[in-house]
């Protein structure tokens, strides 16, 4: 951009910019001092547990309900006094909240009749807009004619066909079943890409965060978990929270001995042992976690390789999960903690028996630790189960 | 599997008695009223269609169907509005005591219908609107309006509650949406409450008797007073004339909401 009037080159305000805003409802803060800000053309996903406040940050963006404190700004604008339907954003609601009374392309055209387009433009757009999410043929079913995935397709046909500014998804792939849902993704991505809308996606389906995002949100009890590109999320999370939401992750509770340079060590039961910890704040002697994902625990069946932490254990349960198989084993030296480990290659090993004994091995740098969770000491210790359902 | 089968003939049975007592004295009526003879009788003596052409002649009977559907259509036009918005209130806006509301508008349902027609006839006497005939059809909307309500809210209760926020995002100012948006995706259920509403005052009796005098007497009325003197098969044929108008309220809802949507709300 040219410099004007002699200062300085001033860049395009960023799409979105959400400012400390807080929402409160009576007794619950649900969406807590939330900032930040979105490129044009950039997908965010908010991913979260139930109730974190998602949806309630969603509909402040769109305008359906003000924020307690805090500000808005689309396009380098407040938006505290523009109401929804000047707002130029599309969305795709949790359950679609398309209009039953019209058809899918009735329904498709309902916003360019709002804005006034012409006539001919409007049957122009609908069609093409059809075209795009795979419905040729289809514009004149009724809503109720057409199947869940078909019903998907047009309200996302009817939130892009003005061409918002801003793309709003309240989790609208959440009733799909799986495969279909895996599919939409794939659509979803391919759309947005080709119209280059700028998109914010709500899930509390971790992998459709991944796959779909260049850029993830981690949200809990209304607070920003971490906000950066999926790999950063989740290889290196910032906090406990995060690396238990994200992946099946086994959380070893025990007390910091000493950090330097982003490597500590911990002692474990009985045992020390090395990891790394991101944040320097930590002092020696505070009560942690260290974070040690599934996929990167493994059985050891020859002697040690350099570099591995080595722990005996005994096999407690395995569960078939198709591709891959999931151990559960008690390492005594761990404690009583059960860990987790996967075999993603269970054709080619030999599949080992509840009451085995065998030797589990992990990279230091694969053990992440953080600040042991001060409100759910029930869950120390307790991997979460992974969402894939 | 057996054992099935015996429980099917059962219900089969229930059924065909179910549809036999329903459809027994409607059956009856219909077939008196093409007796010859005069005196409604069952079964009627011979075939003729007198009957019918003894409600036309009379000049009385005619009027009082015209005053009914007069009422009717006043009853309807007045609760079409009243009811929908008051329903649509009650379903979206997050009313202050919605409860307390909710019971006030039933409160025509738990009153006995002598006591709202004893009630509504001191207050129309003192307003001076004993003898008028629209004031008839102003109380049945009182009287029935719940059913109104109940249609509507019915319809409103399945929408998704995201229409309207839907409507606007994508550009409809506040007014733009509700026309174009909430009304329609209700109108089912404004159409079903309308009909109700239109037969349910076509119908009425007890208010009626109270409100109406000789100049203004509704059909139900004038039929009631005709059967204390006597009964001749001429009112079997205006029973039919009623099963008829039911039939094509029926044949309406049909037309104009499909039966099933209907039958599915309840
Ligand atoms: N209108 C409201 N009145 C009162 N409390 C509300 C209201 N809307 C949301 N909340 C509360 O705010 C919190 C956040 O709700 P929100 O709907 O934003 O969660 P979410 O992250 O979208 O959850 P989910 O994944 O289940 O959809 C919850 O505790 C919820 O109970
Ligand atoms: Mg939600």
């Amino acid at each position: 951009m040219q410099p004007r009037d002699g200062q300085t080159a001033e860049k395009a305000p960023p799409m979105v910019r959400v400012e400390k805003v807080s929402k409160r409802f009576d007794s619950v803060l649900a969406v807590a001092e939330v900032d930040f800000t979105l490129e044009t053309g950039a997908f965010l996903t908010i991913l979260g547990p139930s109730g974190c406040g998602k949806t309630t940050l969603l509909r402040m963006i769109a305008g359906f309900i003000e924020p307690t404190a805090g500000e808005i700004w689309i396009h380098g604008r407040p938006v505290r006094d523009l109401p929804p339907y000047r707002r130029s954003i599309g969305m795709v609601f949790q359950k679609l909240a398309l209009f039953p009374h019209m058809t899918a392309a009735q329904n498709i055209a309902y916003p360019l009749r709002m804005r006034g387009f012409p006539r001919d433009e409007i049957a122009g757009r609908v069609e093409r807009y059809l075209r795009l999410v795979r419905l040729e043929g289809l514009g004149g079913r009724r809503i109720h004619e057409l199947s869940g995935g078909q019903q998907q397709r047009v309200a996302i046909a009817r939130a892009l066909v003005f061409e918002p500014d801003l793309l709003l998804l309240d989790e609208p792939l959440a009733a799909l079943d799986r495969k279909l849902r895996q599919e939409m993704q794939l659509e979803f991505r391919r759309i947005q890409k080709e119209l280059g809308v700028t998109t914010v996606n709500v899930t509390h389906d971790q992998r459709e965060a991944l796959v779909m995002s260049d850029r993830v949100m981690v949200m809990d009890a209304g607070r920003i978990q971490q906000m950066a590109v999926p790999e950063t999320v989740y290889h290196r999370p910032e906090n406990r929270f995060v690396a238990g939401f994200l992946g099946l992750t086994n959380f070893l509770p025990g007390q910091l001995l000493e950090s330097r340079a982003g490597r500590a060590r911990l002692r474990v039961g009985a045992l020390t042992l090395a990891g790394t910890i991101a944040d320097p704040s930590i002092l020696p002697g505070t009560r942690v976690e260290a974070a040690l994902r599934a996929e990167r625990l493994r059985i050891l069946e020859e002697a040690t390789g350099e570099g591995w932490e080595v722990v005996e254990a005994e096999i407690l349960e395995v569960v078939f999960e198709g591709e891959r198989l999931v151990y559960s084993a008690r390492a005594e030296a761990l404690g009583e903690v059960p860990l987790r480990f996967v075999d993603a290659d269970p054709l080619r090993h030999r599949r080992h028996r509840p009451g085995e004994r065998v030797r589990l091995g992990w990279r230091p740098s694969d053990l992440m630790i953080f600040r042991a969770d001060p409100e759910a000491p029930t869950r120390i210790g307790q991997p979460e189960r992974e969402d894939n359902g | 599997m057996k054992r099935g089968r015996g429980l099917q003939r059962l219900i089969l049975g229930v059924v065909v008695f179910d549809l036999l007592f329903l459809a027994l004295p409607t059956l009856v009526i219909v077939v008196a009223s093409f007796t010859a003879g005069k005196i409604v009788a069952f079964p009627p003596e011979g075939f003729s269609l007198r009957w019918y052409q003894a409600i036309l002649d009379k000049r009385a009977f005619v009027d009082a169907f015209l005053r009914s559907a007069y009422v009717a259509t006043v009853c309807t036009l007045v609760s079409l509005p009243a009811g929908t918005l008051a329903a649509l209130a009650l379903a979206r806006w997050r009313l202050r005591h919605a409860l307390a509301w909710q019971l006030y508008l039933l409160l025509p349902f738990t009153i006995p219908l002598v006591v709202s027609g004893l009630g509504m006839m001191l207050l129309f006497g003192r307003m001076g609107m004993l003898g008028m005939l629209w004031p008839v059809g102003l109380a049945l909307t009182v009287i029935n309006l719940p059913f109104m309500i109940w249609g509507v809210a019915a319809c409103v209760n399945r929408l998704d509650p995201d229409l309207e926020n839907a409507a606007a995002n994508l550009g409809a100012p506040p007014l733009h949406a509700f026309v174009t948006v909430t009304l329609p995706a209700v109108m089912p259920g404004v159409v079903t409450g309308g009909l109700l509403m239109f037969i349910l005052a076509f119908n009425e009796f007890i208010v009626s008797l109270m409100l109406v005098d000789a100049r203004t007497v509704t059909l139900p009325v004038l039929m009631y007073n005709s059967i204390r003197s006597t009964i001749t098969p001429d009112l079997a044929a205006l029973s039919v004339v009623y099963i008829l108008i039911a039939a094509v309220t029926v044949w309406l809802l049909d037309r104009l909401v499909g039966l099933e949507t209907f039958l599915r709300s309840r």
